[in-house]
């Protein structure tokens, strides 16, 4: 970002969706990663998206699924949306380039 | 269009790698992304023949099947990674066309985008 360049979306897939889970809690001296990144999605505008499937398999919920499957509470952290891999496929095309960490 | 190549290297079961991989190339096929997958290390044993997971996992064999239905039609395999796992093309379900790992750079230098999982 500092160089300039524009980033369309960052899309969680796998067990990286625990990054837009707001239950963590890190140990005081360590970094707190869902909060850098909600941090870096508020300060960048960046459009920040949790796979829905992936995400719910492991038990991060928005309160909209929290409704929808009965569940007490609702635990995706401000800033993620659950969404499909339509988003993903859509993000590649209009990207010149795709960085995928992980894989 | 835009091009793909899926490049799926984990085993079949015991993780929801392979099938997330999968799920990824139907959903690039309906929006119109030409996609093409390749099968290395692990991931080969994807498209081996007459696969009966227990109950509770999904028979990926049987999804592979449903490529065509969304417009992939392009498989590859990588060579090495048969040879050393002791498999042949005759082990696979699947008409896959059978790639040395020296010209994977030369087959993804075709695609516009690469993903790897």
């Amino acid at each position: 970002m500092a160089s300039g360049h524009e980033l369309f979306r960052v899309f969680f897939f796998h067990d990286a969706v625990i990054a837009g889970n707001a239950f963590t809690i890190a140990p005081q001296d360590q970094v707190n990663l869902p909060k850098a990144w909600q941090r870096f999605g508020d300060e960048h505008g960046t459009d920040m998206v949790l796979c829905i499937s992936s995400a719910l398999r492991r038990g991060i919920v928005d309160a909209r699924e929290a409704k929808r499957y009965e569940l007490g509470a609702s635990n995706s952290l401000k800033g993620f949306d659950l969404s499909g891999l339509g988003q993903w496929a859509e993000a590649m095309i209009v990207s010149d380039r795709v960085v995928t960490f992980g894989g | 269009m835009t091009s793909l190549l899926l490049i799926s290297r984990q085993s079949p079961y015991g993780g929801s790698y392979a099938h997330e991989a999968l799920d990824i190339a139907l959903s690039a096929a309906a929006f119109d992304i030409a996609v093409s997958l390749l099968f290395m290390d692990d991931g080969v044993y994807q498209l081996l023949k007459d696969q009966h997971p227990n109950h509770g996992s999904k028979n990926l064999g049987a999804v592979l099947g449903a490529l065509p239905l969304y417009d992939i039609n392009e498989l590859w395999v990588e060579s090495d990674s048969l040879v050393a796992r002791h498999l042949q093309t005759a082990d696979l379900a699947h008409a896959a066309q059978s790639i040395p790992g020296g010209e994977i750079a030369e087959l993804v230098s075709r695609f516009d985008r690469v993903l790897t999982i």
